[in-house]
């Protein structure tokens, strides 16, 4: 057992340098809603309010998105200790990463009672992709699947020690999860009714445990339930159904062409889109060549897992199958129920809206893996030897790719994506700003199409370390692209000769669609921002008639 | 001798009064937009391109049922015997490629054909040799991917010892004979054969991946890791992966039970519907346990082969082959289901069918024809309604 424990301690380790090391510079930028947690966790280690004011707000209403409330809460000891920058943003999923792999040990070796398993699995989830990525910036995702996956391993315990302290902290984290991400608030009502089935004959027994384990959620859950189906999250919900997808409505419906009665309804098309979306999510090229979507759409980077993983997948599958493993059901529900908010929205497959099924998934691989080993120790010694070689080939190799898609290609491809460029543009505003009566920024960006949308009044409200308080008195013009607080604009930009282009004292921050290099004279242009593949993204310029 | 009961001709006219409402309503929507006609291997080599009239396809089906229906007499012995037949005829990749003139629903006939003459040759050997050396003479002279899948399908059977050498002694004979005299065309037609293969074999025609490699390896170039770069991100490597990929698409459930691949490139309607889907995985998992099933598993790699081999990652055209082991596994599903799970689930199981069938017929008529001309495919050589 001591011989686990060291090696699960020195997985920690590793697991900690794999998510701190440069976690500021990697990913290249803070994208949009990493500023908005982070300056609305300023906001409240400040003044304990939002930034529209909110004394303690159960939702933030930040970007009209209405953030939940933990991964906010999570900033605030780290913004008061070390200030509002990258690393006090992204210090919260790292470390909540980090210190989920000894966690994730225990929760495996309650499940399974098989230590050998449980350090396996450990070991994949160190250097899993899926679990990687999103612990290197802020991922209300991964908070919630950590919360969920100790919930599971303290429901467990609850049945197996018959404690009330374990019933009381499994609610706790499955209602916690809800507050930290949107998903949960379908997964987790659904999958408690299941763990109340599955374990019912348990329960009859221990009236008393469930009573517990019944309040502490339904207190919890209260203030949740009341904003959900009452406030205005309900918006939310509404914005990201699967009914909204471009997919659906243009080329299913056909932009509702024939609205149809009864059978012929073109609502009823939603369920059988609905089942093609389920089903997208055992694709082999999400789970192993490109899920994570850290390169370009058509190419091969990184699949939600790694490729060596894809026979301990099928072994572990069947080890599941056929053998008699505990808690087979539950595992395999919590697969099957979780993918269902991920499939409920408008995008063909997300790895961070389906993370919360990587613990069961890890732990099919890990039963394949044990698998694979036992039956390697059956081969004669040369046989043994040359797969081993063979294998830790493979391993070699996909970890080198992994390395390299982590390291240089995702930094060269998909900067755009995590705005990279914003901070400089407005680091430069800010130092100039006196110079100028007004700073309009265009918040349409990209490099094949102005589709990207920037909310760069947040970077703004960020890097200034702005007063909330100063912010809640200015009057602020919001009208959906559109701001207007102090000196700063954000707008699109008209460059005309009869529109902006003749503006005095104005500084302008966009991208070349807005912006064309050949209508600015080489006097106008301030600074040219890069990316890190070299390509131009940002120009800061200022009218020179 | 087949037992006409009146119960075996109402299940008939059932099966074929669903089969021809789905057929009318696809014929209605879409036809004559069809698919660019494919001349048969043998004569176009030979430089006398035949193509099969727009009907062909309409008559083979009827055939492809009754084929179906004797296959799953000889593998199964109750009245789940009509299932494959019935799932046949109610699935819109049979209606829409029928429409589109496919060439692959007269190859899937002569494959039927092929396996119930195997199914028989035990039992009247003189028939069963007939009908299977009949059936791949033709399949050999109709398609360059059958001149290649038929010897390899025999050296299968003799490799799994599904039967002995002795037996298949005229069918290999005859097969070795069309071997030799297709092989001395393409000699004589070199570049002819050469065409036609290039047209068939686009496997590696994507340069989106070549490209990719390249960009991969010029970014880790720039920072420092041009050598590791070409160690793990070589074309090699890349194309391994391509390949696991496109093997993977070919077998996926959703690519036969959804529309993830479009039928026709524009269609809503899944090849197979949904609800067999429980069915097929059951049926496939009973079987890899099945020593007997599993010697027949190679056969649904060889029919995978023509739509692995094309441009894009699934062409649903080609991997109509792939059919009737999907039906087979369905109906395996079924057989192996305990008694009483059977009424409850397959209960549900019909609900769903029954439901998506209803659906599919509304949109058909609804929504197809303006799905497929939003579409505006190049492939269809007519289009647009008459």
């Amino acid at each position: 057992m001591k011989k686990y424990l060291i090696l699960v301690l020195f997985l920690t380790l590793l697991a900690g340098i794999l998510r701190f090391y440069k976690n500021t510079e990697n990913p290249p930028s803070l994208n949009n809603d990493e500023v908005a947690f982070g300056y609305n966790a300023y906001s409240i280690v400040n003044t304990g309010r939002d930034e529209y004011g909110e004394f303690l707000p159960i939702t933030f209403k930040s970007v009209g998105d209405y953030k939940n409330p933990v991964p906010i809460y999570s900033m605030v000891p780290s913004i008061f200790l070390f200030g509002l920058n990258e690393f006090s943003v992204r210090l919260p999923t790292a470390l909540i990463a980090t210190l989920s792999i000894p966690l994730f040990y225990l929760f495996i070796l309650t499940i399974l009672k098989q230590p050998m398993v449980a350090l396996i699995g450990t070991a994949l989830l160190v250097i899993s992709p899926w679990h990687l990525f999103y612990s290197r910036f802020v991922s209300d995702h991964l908070m919630a699947m950590t919360f969920i996956f100790i919930g599971v391993w303290s429901f467990i315990k609850m049945t197996e020690s018959q404690k009330i302290f374990w019933g009381v902290l499994s609610g706790l984290m499955l209602i916690l999860s809800i507050y930290t991400y949107y998903p949960e608030r379908l997964f987790v009502p659904l999958f408690i009714l299941f763990l109340l089935v599955y374990f019912r004959s348990y329960f009859r027994k221990h009236r008393q445990i469930l009573i517990f384990f019944a309040i502490t959620c339904a207190l919890l859950a209260i203030p949740l339930i009341y904003f959900t189906l009452f406030g205005p999250d309900i918006a939310r919900a509404n914005m990201v159904f699967i009914s909204q997808d471009i997919d659906y409505t243009r080329y299913v419906i056909l932009d509702h062409l024939n609205r149809g009665f009864l059978l012929s309804h073109e609502d009823l098309l939603l369920i059988f889109f609905w089942i093609k979306r389920y089903l997208n999510y055992f694709q082999i090229d999400y789970l192993f060549l490109n899920g994570l979507n850290m390169t370009k759409s058509g190419t091969f980077g990184l699949g939600v897992f790694n490729i060596f993983e894809l026979p301990l997948l099928v072994l572990g599958t069947l080890v599941l199958i056929n053998e008699q493993i505990r808690f087979k059901g539950l595992i395999v529900a919590w697969i099957l129920i979780g993918l269902l908010p991920a499939s409920l929205t408008n995008n063909e497959q997300s790895a961070g809206r389906s993370l919360l099924i990587l613990p069961p998934l890890l732990l099919i691989n890990a039963l394949g893996a044990k698998k694979f080993l036992e039956w390697l120790f059956t081969l004669k010694k040369v046989a043994r030897l040359c797969l081993i070689i063979v294998c830790i080939l493979f391993v070699v190799m996909t970890l080198t790719q992994s390395f390299l898609v982590f390291t240089v290609h995702f930094p060269y491809q998909k900067a755009d994506a995590f705005m990279q460029g914003s901070k400089e543009s407005i680091l430069y505003a800010l130092n100039h700003q006196e110079e100028y009566e007004e700073i309009v920024y265009d918040p349409y960006r990209g490099l094949e199409a102005p589709n990207v949308v920037n909310i760069p009044h947040m970077y703004y409200l960020f890097y200034s370390h702005y007063d909330p308080r100063l912010y809640w008195s200015e009057v602020k013009n919001f009208n959906q692209d559109k701001a207007h607080f102090g000196k700063f604009s954000v707008r699109r930009i008209n460059w005309r000769p009869e529109a902006d282009r003749i503006r005095k004292d104005v500084l302008f921050i966009g991208s070349p669609w807005s912006l064309p290099e050949q209508d600015l004279k080489e006097a106008e242009i301030l600074k040219k921002i890069y990316l890190q593949n070299g390509k131009l993204i940002l120009l800061i310029v200022t009218p020179k008639p | 001798m087949l037992k006409w009961s009146s119960s075996n001709i109402l299940i008939f006219l059932l099966i074929f009064g669903l089969h021809f409402i789905l057929l009318g309503l696809t014929t209605n929507a879409l036809f004559p937009a069809q698919l660019t006609p494919q001349s048969l291997f043998a004569f176009d080599l030979a430089g006398t391109p035949i193509i099969f009239p727009w009907w062909t396809p309409f008559i083979v089906n009827i055939s492809n049922i009754f084929l179906l229906w004797l296959i799953s007499k000889k593998i199964f012995t109750d009245r789940i015997r009509f299932i494959p037949p019935l799932v046949y005829a109610i699935s819109p990749w049979v209606t829409y490629l029928t429409v589109a003139n496919s060439i692959y629903v007269f190859l899937l006939c002569l494959i039927l054909i092929f396996f119930l003459g195997y199914l028989i040759f035990n039992l009247h050997g003189k028939l069963g040799i007939v009908l299977m050396i009949g059936s791949s003479a033709i399949l050999m002279f109709s398609s360059f991917f059958m001149f290649l899948i038929i010897p390899l399908g025999i050296g299968v059977i003799l490799f799994n010892n599904l039967s002995s050498f002795t037996n298949l002694k005229p069918l290999i004979i005859s097969t070795f004979i069309i071997l030799l005299f297709l092989l001395g065309i393409s000699f004589y037609n070199q570049q002819g054969f050469l065409n036609i293969s290039k047209s068939q074999i686009q496997f590696l025609e994507d340069p989106a991946l070549i490209n990719s490699i390249q960009e991969f390896q010029g970014e880790s170039k720039k920072e420092g890791y041009y050598f590791l770069s070409k160690l793990a991100e070589n074309k090699y490597i890349y194309t391994a992966k391509y390949f696991v990929l496109k093997l993977s698409k070919q077998i996926a459930p959703s690519t036969i039970f959804t529309p993830q691949e479009k039928l026709l490139g524009f269609s809503f309607s899944s090849p197979i519907f949904v609800g067999f889907l429980p069915l097929f995985l059951f049926g496939l998992y009973k079987g890899l346990s099945d020593r007997v099933f599993r010697k027949y598993l190679p056969f649904a790699l060889l029919l995978i082969f023509p739509s692995f081999m094309s441009k894009s990652l699934v062409d649903l055209n080609r991997l109509f082959l792939i059919f009737p082991f999907v039906i087979l596994c369905i109906n395996y599903g079924i057989a192996n289901l305990q008694h009483k799970t059977r009424i409850v689930f397959v209960s549900l199981i019909i609900f769903l069918i029954f439901f998506q069938f209803i659906v599919t017929c509304f949109d058909i008529k609804l929504r197809e024809y303006e799905r497929f001309d939003k579409a505006n495919l190049s492939l269809f050589s007519q289009i647009g309604k008459q």
